[in-house]
């Protein structure tokens, strides 16, 4: 094998904060590397150099050998380098030939000003057949799933007959079933020829399907290792710097009181294309339960944490607290009745990132009376407020005056749920409350709910991380396409289980 | 003619500047650029038009510099929002201020209280066309037409070929509706954005040429009356698809002829009628969208 | 660093006027006269003569109350451009009561005719804030038009059912004694000035000590995250634009009550008092020190320009133009805290005093 790509002492610096720092990459032809580190790490700033999507700061880069300087990363394609956005690059509106095709359409034979569709989409039907892809190049692509849109972008680049492959966190929004069938066709893929690499925090993943393990960390690469000479643990730890444990600590031993606090019942509404995205879903949450659900992205769990938290409206069904019918309430009614909210998107609806620490901490009970005095807010009070949750949760800052953008992910979540426990609420609606969160952060946010919990809280838990999920719950519910498929214990469940009923397979027996 | 036919051929005769904004202004809307200043580069139009009307009678020359004026302001509005990323909405209400102001600074200068060229003869430039005039019921309606009419409808099919046929209108589609899915792919968001503009910048050029020049040789200040806005608003309701645009851009031709045309019945509340067109566009935006979120259940209003 | 952002938001105010007052320079030399002597006499005769300086606080007053009913919407993310047709309607009504219902009180007529022409701007606004809110109607759209009713409007009833009779142009009748507000002395000051800064000092206490600016803030950055807190976003909406209204309303009252006494059709003036308040606001970038000195600021201006215009033969349009380039140049930033041309400047001053320090 000879070297393909190389980099030396790429630097990229973002004012005053170096992203990647000296970073000396090698891939070998025909690999399938694996560029594993935490969030925020420097993977994707990596990534996005070698494909121009950003310029370096520094450094250099060889391809074959030879240093290269692309303008844009329509130079990288042409230079065989092509990649796979984690967020989509496609155009929802468009068909699926037309999206492969973007930016190098086939023109008419005679009319060169247009464009001609009917060999545009000769060729995309081939391209699909060659490389076994499962794909109607008619279709619209809002009308696909994630997956299939994903083989999209894949396509994409094969069409543009791309040498290597860049694909970042290509699996975090697959099906277990989906991810396999990536990682087999990722192997299709280096058979022939392609060279390939991996931007992943799954190490699971990595050890299954990659040649040679990158570790990145704060900047830096750590670590160069055989996949065959490392395991899980020793990648975990290298990432991280410390010992990690892989699983939580839940001993899923406290008692369950029998006492039921939160009911849903049928609940059922549609998104705006009047299509039924929550179908009937009917649960029960007891005091001292977390109960989870699971789920591939997409499949009405963030629409079903819209209707609880107040976000969206139901079109049918009920949601009773403590014997009380609270369905449709508003956001600020659920708060005040003690209800507290870790939303799914925490900078579109938990924190205003263009706001400051203390404005922030006081969202949700702007009209508490412990931040006035006679009758107007007394700023003193609020920044007591915002110190003490700082405090008291350990959050990193940089500038107290400042706004919440200057927040790393991990110490973002940690705000909201400073903010959100101090009301003292009995029920907990956690929706995805890890995402993009560093590792040290992931354990603290665990140990908070876990120990809400043991307080006697009850948790609604949703998440599409499923060990996150299979860890922290007491029930399991498996939704797919709207509805709550079955419901599980996860100490007698398998991931495979799980994962066959998140892709929508009839359970044998609803335990 | 009779009534109908007559409130017919006015239905035609005022959709014109509209529908001629709708169909320039749509490919900016495509591109994720709101150009709410197509009114100013109307009047823009208006006022070059009859002005240089008053220095020669070369027709050719009027609306070269007509087209050229409002190519320029296309292009400051286009540095303005797409190089500089300045404030859409505010770039275009500054340009749909600055060009009355401009205009009544030189009026006043002129001490005139209007221009008027008086060689031009409505009636000369309308245009009869061989075959379609002789269609019965439509011919009459049809022809005998300015040529901004019948460039306003030619351009119905252009936009349509243009927005969906070539690389150019696909580009414009995508910069508007996933902007990262075009930089990715090295599509050069800022060129097509600028010429989309453009595009509404002539579009309103002769728009301007046709409300002022073609129809009476006169230009008065303020004399676009909020065309433009309706413009946005059919651009709005037809989501910017040609077709469907150019028909409510029709839509509110027609309820300005009928205020025109019926008014002669109405005695002094005519004066009001010309409202007609205004609350029609707003109901129509309000239907449109209620329409639209019939399904939402999202308690989101923004 | 702190001192550094407020500087540069001072000159990103300040370049653009600049640059407008240069190309408005410009367009005097082109047509013969002297920029100089014009600028000279415009701000001369607006702020260093005492009776300038009062003439130019006078034509703050509504500015001051429209620019605030403009940042209010804007802040919150909304446009709100149907502040002129509010102010038209809040003052038409305002004359209407003023020369019809003959209340002797003064106190109690002008308190009425506020009251009336607050609520036309709050009825009129209420329009666009319903539509906004239960539709999703754009409301820049909407208000964009409805200014074109109103004005229909409005001139068909001034011209018709409500026209003075006895006048030879379109007015509504004269307000009576009662419903004017006397002058300060010799100068054009009345107690309306007073009346609007207090409205302003108001809104300004408002926006920073109560949930009405925390929901101000919080929707115009991030409406989401404003529903998700509780803020109930559609309600508020609807109660920003009606404030708006009525704000713009009572300004247009206010102007009526202490400086036009009936309405004409150039009531609110060659640029329009609402399109005025879009500039002091922008201008003064939605902050309250800021429309305070850029209303002062533009009246000072205007005031100018009606002398420009007695001692020099430049039109006093020259005015419309320089705010419509200023607008226009307000719609970016000059600078910026990063790449800014005064951290180029502050960092070659620190290296010259560096090493002594």
């Amino acid at each position: 094998m000879s070297t393909i790509l190389e980099t030396k002492d790429l630097t990229k610096k973002f004012g005053d904060f170096t992203a990647n720092d000296k970073i000396n990459l090698t891939v070998e032809e025909g690999e399938i590397k694996a560029i594993v580190g935490e969030n925020g790490a420097g993977k994707s700033t990596l990534m996005n150099m070698l494909y121009r999507q950003i310029p370096p700061t520094s450094g250099e880069i060889f391809l074959r050998g030879k240093p290269i300087e692309f303008q844009s990363p329509r130079d990288a394609i042409q230079h065989g380098i092509g990649m796979v956005h984690q967020h989509f690059m496609l155009v929802p509106s468009f068909k699926v030939y037309e999206n492969i095709l973007l930016g190098t359409e086939i023109p008419d034979a005679k009319l060169r000003f247009l464009v001609d569709s009917k060999k545009e989409q000769q060729e995309c039907a081939e391209l699909v057949k060659k490389y076994g892809f499962d794909l109607d190049v008619n279709e619209v692509v809002e009308n696909l799933s994630v997956g299939q849109q994903q083989k999209i972008e894949i396509l994409k680049m094969l069409y543009r007959n791309v040498d290597i492959l860049i694909l970042d966190e290509p699996t975090s929004v697959l099906t277990p079933q989906e991810v396999d069938e990536l990682l087999l066709q990722l192997k299709e893929l280096k058979a022939q020829g392609k060279t390939i690499i991996l931007i992943t925090h799954k190490l699971r993943e990595v050890m299954e399907v990659s040649d040679s393990v990158t570790v990145i960390k704060k900047g830096q690469i750590i670590g160069n290792v055989k996949t065959s000479e490392t395991n899980e643990a020793e990648l975990a730890q290298m990432m991280v710097g410390r010992k990690v444990l892989l699983t939580v600590q839940n001993d899923h031993s406290v008692q369950e009181s029998p006492e039921t606090i939160y009911t849903v019942r049928d609940l059922t509404t549609n998104n705006t294309y009047g299509n039924v995205v929550v179908d009937h879903v009917s649960f029960e949450i007891r005091k001292g339960e977390i109960y989870g659900i699971a789920g591939v992205e997409g499949n009405g769990q963030s629409e079903l944490v819209k209707l609880l938290s107040g976000m969206m409206e139901a079109t049918g069904g009920t949601v009773h607290y403590k014997g009380e019918d609270i369905t449709n309430l508003w956001a600020n009614e659920l708060r005040s009745i003690g209800i507290a909210i870790i939303p799914e998107d925490r900078y579109a609806q938990g924190l205003c990132k263009e706001m400051t620490l203390s404005a922030n901490s006081i969202a949700g009970s702007t009209r508490s009376d412990a931040f006035k005095k006679n009758g107007v807010y007394d700023s003193k009070k609020i920044r007591e407020h915002c110190q003490k949750l700082i405090d008291r949760y350990e959050i990193r800052i940089a500038d107290f005056d400042g706004t919440v953008s200057q927040l790393s992910g991990g110490n973002a979540q940690k705000l909201i749920i400073a903010r959100e426990m101090r009301s003292q609420p009995d029920f907990l609606i956690a929706s995805q409350p890890t995402r993009g969160v560093d590792i040290g952060a992931i354990e603290f946010i665990h140990q908070q709910i876990l120990d809400f919990r043991n307080r006697g809280g009850a948790v609604l838990l949703i998440s599409s991380e499923l060990s996150e999920v299979m860890s922290l719950s007491d029930r399991i519910g498996v939704m797919y396409k709207g509805k709550i498929l079955g419901e599980v214990d996860p100490l007698e469940t398998s991931e495979t289980q799980i994962g066959l009923l998140m892709a929508g397979a009839v359970p044998q027996e609803v335990v | 003619m009779d009534l109908l036919s007559r409130i017919l051929y006015d239905m035609v005769y005022h959709t014109t500047p509209i529908l001629l904004c709708v169909l320039g202004g749509l490919f900016a809307y495509k591109a994720g650029v709101l150009n709410i200043a197509l009114e100013g580069m109307m009047l823009a139009g208006s006022f070059i038009a009859v002005f240089v009307a008053l220095q020669t009678q070369n027709t050719f020359l009027i609306y070269l510099s007509a087209l050229l004026v409002c190519a320029v302001i296309g292009l400051i509005f286009a540095y303005l929002a797409v190089n500089k990323k300045g404030n859409v909405i505010i770039i275009g209400l500054a340009i749909n201020m600055l060009v009355p102001a401009i205009a009544s600074f030189i009026l006043q200068f002129m001490g005139v209280p209007n221009l008027t060229a008086k060689w031009v003869n409505p009636v000369n430039f309308r245009f009869d066309i061989p075959l379609i005039k002789d269609i019965p019921y439509l011919g009459p309606i049809l022809s005998g037409h300015p040529l901004g009419t019948y460039i306003g409808l030619i351009m119905i099919f252009v936009a349509s070929v243009v927005l969906y046929k070539t690389r150019f209108g696909i580009y414009t589609r995508v910069i508007g509706e996933s902007p990262n899915a075009a930089t990715s792919l090295g599509i050069q968001a800022n060129k097509y954005a600028t010429w989309a503009i453009l595009i509404g910048a002539l579009c309103s050029a002769v728009a301007g040429l046709n409300l002022s020049f073609e129809r009476l040789g006169i230009f008065t200040n303020g004399m676009t009356a909020g065309r433009g806005f309706i413009a946005i608003a059919a651009i709005y309701c037809g989501k910017g698809k040609p077709v469907q645009s150019a028909l409510y851009a029709l839509i509110f031709g027609l309820a300005r002829s009928l205020a025109i045309n019926l008014s002669v019945f109405a005695g002094s509340i005519s004066a009001l009628f010309d409202i007609i067109p205004y609350l029609l566009m707003i109901a129509i935006l309000a239907v449109n969208s209620a329409y639209e979120i019939r399904n939402f259940r999202m308690r989101t209003y923004w | 660093m702190k001192s550094n952002k407020t500087l540069i938001n001072l000159l990103n105010s300040v370049l653009p006027v600049l640059l407008a007052l240069l190309i408005g320079a410009i367009l005097i030399l082109a047509i013969g006269e002297n920029p100089f002597e014009a600028y000279g006499i415009m701000f001369g005769k607006s702020l260093f003569t005492l009776r300038g300086l009062t003439n130019t606080l006078h034509a703050a007053g509504p500015l001051l109350l429209t620019g605030a009913a403009i940042a209010i919407t804007f802040r919150a993310g909304l446009f709100n451009m149907g502040v002129e047709g509010q102010l038209l309607i809040g003052g038409f009504m305002a004359g209407l009561v003023g020369a019809y219902l003959h209340i002797s009180n003064p106190f109690l007529h002008k308190a009425v005719a506020f009251a009336v022409g607050a609520a036309a701007g709050v009825l009129f606004a209420l329009i666009p804030a319903l539509l906004r809110a239960y539709f999703r109607v754009d409301e820049m759209v909407v208000t964009l038009t409805l200014n074109y009713v109103m004005m229909t409007i409005l001139e068909y009833l001034s011209s018709g059912p409500f026209r003075d009779q006895g006048a030879g142009y379109v007015t509504t009748p004269t307000i009576d004694q009662s419903a004017m507000f006397t002058r300060f002395g010799s100068t054009r000051l009345t107690p309306f000035f007073i009346l609007a800064l207090l409205v302003f000092g108001i809104l300004w206490y408002l926006n920073a000590k109560t949930e009405f600016g925390y929901k101000i803030e919080a929707i115009g950055k991030n409406p989401e995250f404003s529903e998700a807190t509780g803020l109930r976003v559609r309600r508020s909406i609807i109660m920003l634009i009606l404030v708006s209204g009525a704000i713009s309303g009572f300004a247009g009252a206010g102007h009526m009550m202490s400086q036009e006494y009936k309405y004409t059709l150039s009531f609110s003036g060659v640029t329009g008092l609402g399109w005025d308040g879009m500039l002091v606001s922008l201008l003064g970038s939605h902050s309250p020190l800021g429309i305070v000195i850029s209303s002062i600021f533009y009246s000072a201006l205007k005031t100018g320009a009606d002398n420009i215009n007695m001692y020099t033969s430049i039109p006093k349009e020259i005015v419309a133009v320089i705010q419509g380039i200023i607008i226009l140049f307000l719609s970016i930033r000059f600078l910026n805290e990063r790449f800014g041309l005064l951290e180029k400047l502050s960092k070659k001053k620190g290296e010259k005093n560096g090493p002594a320090l």
